[in-house]
């Protein structure tokens, strides 16, 4: 089972600490929100995790390799990104978004999509039931369409990691519990997921485990529905209380 | 797109381009009527007196040939070009120009004109000055942020004015009588000049470029995601962006020795490749060559048939261009995601 170990991670901007000593695991079937104020480094350390930032000091291992030492490929081919569902500039088909997937474990040098890697695109929407999409305009979608296309391209990938940037962003409440309950899904099948949120109260009901972060630093780290009480949330966002408690 | 819409894609567009090379071959000053060009072009001439054969063989092989395969490769390199570049930046309103090659190719060019250069001198000193133009670009942008390609098209105005002085410089400093209009003519574009060892120069650069960045065009949709996104989908996102810039450039600096200065093409051929076969660069880039082929190959046919003179074909080319543009700009639109 995959495993994901962030040791003792820092990272500094222009001569100013930003993350400072990040150490944490993730294995295979975890849900992991990371959840803390805006510029407190959640995005930062997503970037690390990715190898999109160098860290000034620590490392990220992948079943017990650094990924410093892995090529582009063979890191796709572990860890996926899920970015916000976003737009792009050319009206690109969902089938050949989801089949860029393929490109890490396949061929890059290709004249055409691989027979391989457009069946591979097709079970994966399959699986998550948005098959009818495929033909249709990635940048026509909404934004939970775009999130399961982003997912089924991370799914063909191949990773059993996923790693994803405020995926609830901009979806209504029906498509943010549809969301829940495919990254549900997901996790029981065995993939180990960690996803930064701005929702504590969600992030309570649906993940299994949060890591809350302020000024670059890790403040708390255990199961959700213990560590986000109204007291923690208050205070790691600064508020004097909090309305309504996890559910 | 399914499959037989696909052949017949490339069918129409592979036929409409080996149609026109037929017919823009008995086209020009001295026509060749299209029964003596087919029994020539098929080799079944021996009957011909001998006399008219050799006439024929010069006008069509020496003559027309290399003049209408030049047309072809600089309508598909400037094509290709411009989709290779709009792919890297991920903007649908850049085209070969962009980072300055074509001025550097421009003042290369010019440069040969002033110092008295050979044919061959002219090609290096053209592809030398596009490639210099670029590489100023890319200096520029490394001064201050390497990754960022707001930056690098700013390098690229940078680098576009330094050579657009430079040019201005050498025409002040010309010869008015001799070279001036030698350097005027020329940068209006024209395939006059075009012989077969310059098809040829171009032709190997131009063929492997094609196939090459159409070979990349699956990393190419990935770059299309975002940087970060297609690095974590595997893809070398450095090495393939000034790969592609590298390959386009050249493709740019070659035309530019041969045939001068034609623009728009390398902006307008793209859309209509992607309005066609849809946005996959796979698809877009080889449809660009042979679109690109024939929209040159139909202006230098016009430049060589409209009037008694000859009209330059970069200026045909803007003409057309700006007039097929407009046409299609509403179809091209669906195209863009605003």
């Amino acid at each position: 089972m995959t495993e994901l170990v962030v040791d003792r991670l820092s990272f500094a901007r222009g001569g100013r600490g930003v993350l400072e000593g990040i150490s944490f695991a993730i294995r295979g079937g975890e849900m992991v929100a990371l959840l803390g104020p805006n510029g407190t480094g959640k995005t930062t350390l997503l970037r690390l995790v990715l190898r999109l930032l160098q860290p000034v000091s620590g490392r990220v291992l992948l079943d017990g390799r650094s990924i410093s030492g892995m090529t582009r490929r063979a890191l796709a081919t572990h860890l996926a990104y899920v970015p916000q569902g976003h737009g792009v500039v050319f009206p690109y088909r969902v089938r050949d978004v989801v089949a860029l997937g393929r490109l890490a474990g396949g061929t890059m040098l290709a004249p055409v999509v691989p027979a391989a890697d457009r069946e591979a695109a097709e079970q994966a929407l399959a699986r998550l039931a948005v098959g009818h999409l495929a033909d249709r305009s990635y940048a026509a979608l909404s934004g939970g369409e775009r999130q399961a296309v982003l997912i089924a391209r991370a799914l063909v990938q191949g990773a059993r990691l996923l790693v994803l940037d405020e995926p609830e962003t901009g979806l209504d409440y029906g498509q943010q519990q549809r969301l829940s309950d495919l990254l549900r899904r997901l996790a029981a099948e065995g993939y180990g997921i960690l996803a930064t949120t701005h929702d504590p109260l969600r992030a309570a009901r649906i993940f299994g485990r949060a890591i809350l972060m302020r000024e670059g630093r890790i403040v708390a780290d255990g199961p959700a529905g213990d560590i986000l009480s109204a007291r923690a949330i208050a205070d790691l966002y600064g508020l004097k209380a909090v309305s309504a408690g996890p559910a | 797109m399914n499959v037989w819409r696909e052949r017949a894609l490339w069918g129409v567009a592979l036929g409409g381009l080996l149609v026109l090379v037929v017919v823009s071959l008995g086209l020009g000053r001295y026509r060749v009527p299209q029964g003596e060009l087919m029994t020539v072009l098929l080799g079944r001439d021996g009957a011909m007196p001998e006399t008219r054969r050799t006439l024929l063989h010069s006008i069509l092989f020496a003559t027309r040939l290399p003049r209408v395969a030049g047309a072809v490769v600089v309508g598909a390199a400037l094509s290709v070009s411009g989709a290779g570049f709009q792919a890297v930046f991920r903007n649908p309103l850049v085209s070969p120009g962009l980072l300055g090659v074509l001025a550097g190719a421009g003042f290369g060019a010019a440069l040969g004109i002033v110092g008295g250069a050979s044919p061959m001198g002219m090609h290096l000193l053209s592809f030398a000055g596009g490639a210099v133009a670029v590489a100023a670009a890319v200096g520029v942008a490394r001064l201050f942020d390497a990754a960022s390609m707001l930056m690098l098209v700013f390098g690229g105005l940078v680098s576009t004015a330094l050579f657009t002085a430079l040019l201005s410089l050498l025409k002040y400093v010309a010869d008015p009588d001799k070279q001036l209009p030698d350097i005027v003519f020329w940068l209006l574009g024209s395939l006059t000049q075009a012989t077969e060892a310059d098809v040829v120069v171009m032709a190997v650069p131009v063929a492997i470029g094609v196939v090459g960045l159409t070979l990349c065009g699956r990393m190419l949709d990935a770059l299309a995601m975002g940087d970060d996104e297609a690095r974590t989908l595997g893809v070398p996102v450095g090495v393939l962006r000034y790969g592609v810039i590298a390959v386009a450039t050249v493709l740019s600096a070659v035309t530019v020795s041969v045939a001068g200065m034609i623009g728009w093409i390398g902006l307008i051929v793209p859309h209509v490749a992607r309005l066609l076969a849809g946005p996959c660069n796979a698809r877009v880039l080889p449809l660009s060559a042979c679109i690109g082929g024939i929209f040159l190959l139909v202006c230098d046919d016009l430049a060589r048939c409209v009037s008694v003179e000859e009209i330059p074909i970069g200026l045909i080319a803007d003409l057309l261009g700006v007039g097929v543009f407009l046409c299609v700009l509403r179809l091209i639109r669906r195209g863009w995601v605003e």
